[in-house]
């Protein structure tokens, strides 16, 4: 039982915050709104950082349990209790946020366990082992993990039970949805179930046990996103590396850098155009000579090698930023090559360098500086999340997750969605014509994701932000380039045959084992839909693909945030 | 505090969090176990206890969207301003964050607003008495100075800071540097019982007026002794001449500030004094602690337009992008120089340089929080354990102190002013053929 206070606040009731006290102790339980502030901050991708950033929900309560027994009695509570919850790792990607206001944010920052199993290549984690702390274990056995695009210090099993999973090293490190192996998991009932090999007490080393697969079941390609109870230990895979032991990491705040071990190159590769650059993609991926492929716009380029905001827009304007960050050299890779021996480290070299020149590219020159903080972060994504830093807003597309036939579609997608408005002048900020993140998984299919960067205390710019993120399903319903990968809620029911009856399947997962709703997201599916809007949201397509209600919706997204 | 208590710019920085957790971290941990940044987040391991929290408790009170709370106040309190969330943050963020100038303000308001935490207005008001946060009678400042002689003007004064001057351990050291200085052939000037404190810890709890009513008392003393070259022997003193005074609009013109490592080096390389191989220590290895206040907030501030402009159609950059502060130009060297001297080998701890992690001895945690102060302790001591070394040393009285008081043997914490003691030695002019006047400019 929870009373309402202003602005959307509810109250614990006395008898909740007595049990939630002794399961956790008092220290662990706080409802005090300025403890809470930080669970109520609404900020990052597709969020507006600016003006009031608090979003109008609060948690009910925060709560930090240290144990997997603590997370189910915590959970066992919210039911007695008629309360939501909202699992937290590190949120980065929630921002913490819960999405009504009768929800306790759980907070996991004390169930950091991490331990390196170097002979399976592994790692068993807790939701608070971040990708930098895993990262600097696993390289003590000469080994690394996968690292997302929202930089070291976000939390591997986060990604890899409950959102997205895709990061900038995927040629080599996979992604994190399918680099999951073992489960502990803590249902909306608060029920503990183990699954893979975890489930028969044989360790974390694989998802493959006597019951169902947990893949599809439980996160499909975007992830359970906190709407499928709470995941508290997994078993994650590692990968072999180069380099035993600490990065050498040179060079001052903010440019930190990292030279490149033996047998080991950064090339940046720029071709004359996309098809020139998918056909000697294909080639690259063939022979498997990359570790890593990275397509970044150029003005991202640009940032990562710029100490600060001030220094990028002064040599963008005096035209002394590199040619990988000059905005006419989009079609490019940049490729990491690690090797084992000199031998095989000339077979890669030439072979990339042929394939390269074969199909009209040339090598733009780096300076041992640019080398080296390009490899550091390739080695860390530690300035990923410098697409921050520009204007601080930004917001994401449809990702697209398919073969690399659709490379240059998408980047002309990107174009058709931006190009006006990256222009000067233009209602986002100044970029490049296209914002196409682009790298391939595995040596097989592509992801790519255009990141649109909005002066966020700018209404117009705001909503020309939303509009090119909802114009990008629009184009995707009519036009579309490969497999949509951020599918999410209300957009999944709305797109419809396309992706056959996914949306339906998760409802029923989600229906079965969370009948109540209590763990609450907007990031995954909206449960308990009656048959008929289920069958009608996809008939809507049309309407929400009309310029106008795009234009208006943006408006609104512009006017009072997303 | 409502919208207009807070500058309009530092306001606009707040907002710009991203909470992204960053400045919670070392930049590239080595370990698991040495991963953390922030010891109040440590201690509060709710969100707020880091930068992010409490720029974010900032901003809620800004917007009104919250009042000050008990457990607001409580951890604020146990933030060390040890600036490690500014240098991380800053690896990604630049000039849009600034989470250090942001937590300053942070503390001003409360102070303005009426919300010091109750402890930390006890520290303000022994300041105000005594001259010092430990609320020790002046009559006793400059007991460690028995027996030697200062000159009333001179070109260099000497300062102790609060926490030596009242720690009885370290006076015979204190001396006997002094005392070589002296031999060396440096007039000295040292204003006694009159050194009051520097202005770092008001400055540090907020009470920026107060902090700047301190600063402009030590210059005029300054002055009036002629001096136109401070020593300190405390960090806290250096962090605050040079990265605050300027702040505060006060005139510096003429004075040059030296930590006495930067001293002792620079009178080492001119020949004035020499080191000699420590007998107890030579040929051992040593592991440093890096003093936030003597490593990245020494880093100087220079007097720029701070704001940013938006260029490019909303791309925040910096009006002053040089006189942002990267935690780059601290005083990292001249300790580990100063061992290297006495041929000591200095290892170092993970965390270390512009990375180093706080012991929890500063910004008022040790005074109003000690749980706080401890368990930093305890995570910086347990770091030597990763290193050969059982040694700690450290250039900072008040680490130092903070630090031995919670090390557990066979690790020892040793202050460099008590290795350097016994073996610093005068060279006379006579076998230099320089002078002290030239050795010390
Ligand atoms: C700038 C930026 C860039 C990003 N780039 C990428 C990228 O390139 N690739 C990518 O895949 N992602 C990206 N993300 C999103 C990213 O996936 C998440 O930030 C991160 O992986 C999740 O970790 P977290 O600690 O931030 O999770 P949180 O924010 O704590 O949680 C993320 C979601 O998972 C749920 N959740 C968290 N922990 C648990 C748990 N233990 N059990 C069940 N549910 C849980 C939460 O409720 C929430 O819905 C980016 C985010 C940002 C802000
Ligand atoms: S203060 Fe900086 S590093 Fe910390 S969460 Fe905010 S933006 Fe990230
Ligand atoms: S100043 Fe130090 S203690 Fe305070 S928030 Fe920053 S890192 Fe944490």
């Amino acid at each position: 039982m929870a009373a309402k206070t202003g602005r959307h606040r509810l109250t614990l009731s006395p008898q909740a915050r007595s049990e939630l006290e002794t399961i956790l102790g008092a220290r662990y339980v706080t409802d005090d709104p300025a403890l809470m502030s930080g669970y109520a901050w609404n900020t990052g991708v597709g969020k507006i950082p600016s003006g009031d950033k608090f979003t109008s929900i609060w948690p009910i309560a925060v709560v930090l349990p240290a144990t997997t027994e603590e997370v189910a009695a915590v959970v066992k509570c919210c039911k007695r209790h008629g309360l939501s919850f909202r699992p937290h790792s590190t949120g980065y990607g929630s921002m913490g946020c819960v999405t009504s206001p009768d929800s306790i944010c759980i907070d996991l920052r004390r169930m950091d366990h991490l331990e390196i199993l170097p002979d399976d290549r592994m790692a068993v984690i807790g939701p608070y082992a971040t990708a930098n702390q895993l990262q600097a274990e696993a390289r003590k056995h000469g080994l690394t993990c996968h690292v997302v695009g929202a930089g070291p210090a976000h939390s591997p099993l986060a990604s890899a039970t409950s959102l997205i999973g895709v990061g900038i090293t995927s040629q080599f490190t996979s992604a994190n949805m399918r680099n999951m192996l073992a489960w502990e998991w803590v249902t909306p009932e608060g029920e503990i179930i183990r699954g893979g090999s975890a489930a028969s007490d044989l360790g974390w080393y694989a998802s493959d046990g006597p019951g169902p697969g947990t893949r599809g079941l439980l996160r499909g390609f975007f992830g359970g996103g906190g709407g499928i109870g709470v995941f508290t230990r997994i078993g994650i895979k590692l990968f072999p590396i180069n380099q035993k032991g600490e990065m050498q990491t040179v060079g001052q705040v903010p440019q930190l850098r990292s030279v490149l071990p033996a047998h080991t190159a950064l090339l940046h590769a720029l071709f004359p155009d996309y098809e020139a650059q998918r056909a000697a993609t294909f080639d690259l991926l063939q022979d498997d000579v990359c570790t890593v492929l990275l397509r970044m716009p150029p003005n991202h380029i640009g940032w990562t090698l710029t100490e600060t905001n001030a220094e990028f827009v002064r040599r963008t304007r005096d035209g002394t930023l590199p040619e990988p960050a000059q905005l006419h050299n989009g079609a490019s890779w940049t490729i990491l090559i690690a090797s084992r021996s000199a031998a095989e480290h000339r077979w890669r070299d030439e072979t990339v360098r042929d394939i390269v020149i074969r199909h009209g590219g040339h090598f733009a020159v780096l300076q041992q500086e640019e080398e080296e903080l390009l490899y550091h972060n390739f080695a860390t994504s530690q300035y990923v999340p410098r697409v921050l830093r520009a204007s601080g807003g930004i917001t994401t597309s449809f990702g697209v997750l398919d073969s690399f036939h659709f490379l240059p579609k998408a980047v002309e997608m990107g174009e058709m969605m931006l190009a006006k408005d990256s222009a000067p002048g233009g209602a986002l900020c100044e970029g490049s014509p296209d914002e196409q993140w682009i790298w391939p998984h595995e040596g097989r299919y592509m992801w790519g994701e255009n990141i649109i960067h909005f002066d966020a205390t700018s209404e117009a710019s705001r909503a020309a932000g939303a509009l090119a993120l909802i114009g990008h399903f629009a184009a995707q319903w009519k036009d579309p380039v490969g497999m949509t990968g951020l599918l999410v809620g209300p957009i999944q029911d709305v797109t419809g045959p396309r992706i056959g009856k996914a949306p339906a399947f998760a409802r029923k997962v989600k229906t079965y084992f969370d009948k109540d709703d209590r763990s609450k997201t907007k990031e995954y599916v909206i449960p308990n839909m009656p048959p008929l809007v289920e069958k009608i949201l996809p008939a809507l397509r049309p309407v929400f693909s009309n310029q106008m209600v795009l234009r208006a919706m943006s408006k609104m997204l512009g006017k009072n945030g997303m | 505090m409502n919208d207009a208590s807070l500058p309009g710019e530092r306001l606009a920085s707040m907002d710009r969090c991203t909470r992204c957790s960053q400045c919670k971290f070392v930049p590239v941990p080595k370990s698991k176990a040495h991963m953390s940044a922030c010891p109040s987040m440590d201690f509060v391991e709710f969100h707020a206890g880091s930068a992010s929290g409490q720029l974010i408790m900032a901003s809620g009170i800004a917007h009104g969207e919250f009042g000050y709370t008990p457990s607001m106040l409580e951890t604020v309190s146990a933030c060390t301003m040890c600036g490690a969330c500014d240098t991380a943050c800053k690896v990604n963020f630049a000039e849009i964050v600034e989470p250090l100038d942001g937590l300053y303000a942070l503390r001003a308001r409360m102070v303005a607003d009426g919300q010091s935490p109750k402890r930390h207005r006890e520290v303000m008001d022994k300041i105000a008495a005594f001259g010092n946060s430990q609320g020790l009678p002046r009559s006793d400042r400059a007991n460690w100075a028995s027996g030697l002689a200062f000159l009333p003007r001179a070109d260099i004064l000497v300062h102790v800071g609060s926490v030596l001057s009242y720690d009885t351990g370290k006076h015979d050291s204190l001396q006997a540097i002094v005392r070589t200085l002296q031999q060396a052939g440096l007039s000295l000037a040292y204003l006694g019982q009159d050194e009051g404190s520097c202005g770092m810890l008001a400055w540090d709890l907020g009470y920026h007026k107060q902090a700047k009513a301190l600063a402009e008392t030590f210059i005029r003393q300054v002055r009036q002794a002629g001096a136109r070259t401070v020593v300190t022997f405390s960090s806290s003193a250096i962090s605050v001449y040079r990265s605050i005074y300027p702040r505060m609009g006060i005139d510096l013109s003429g004075i040059r500030f030296l930590h006495f490592t930067e001293f002792l080096l620079a009178l080492t390389a001119k020949g004035l004094v020499s080191l000699t191989p420590s007998g107890q220590y030579a040929g051992g290895t040593v592991a440093f602690h890096d003093t936030c206040k003597l490593g990245r907030l020494t880093e100087p501030y220079q007097e720029a337009d701070r704001s940013v402009t938006k260029e490019m159609g909303g791309i925040f950059a910096s009006r002053s992008p040089q006189a942002l502060h990267f935690s780059r130009n601290g005083i990292y060297d001249a300790p580990r120089a100063l061992l290297k001297h006495m041929g000591i080998e200095v290892e170092e701890l993970e965390r270390s340089r512009e990375f180093s992690y706080c012991c929890g001895a500063q910004g008022g945690v040790k005074e109003t929080l000690p749980a706080a102060a401890k368990m930093a302790a305890r995570n910086r001591l347990a770091e030597l354990q990763e290193t050969e070394s059982e040694i700690l040393v450290s250039a900072c009285g008040n680490c130092a102190h903070h630090l031995g008081k919670h090390v557990r043997a066979p690790a020892t914490v040793i202050d460099l002013i008590d290795i350097l003691a016994p073996n610093l030695a005068p060279c006379s002019s006579r076998e230099t053929g320089v002078t002290a006047t030239e050795g010390a400019c």
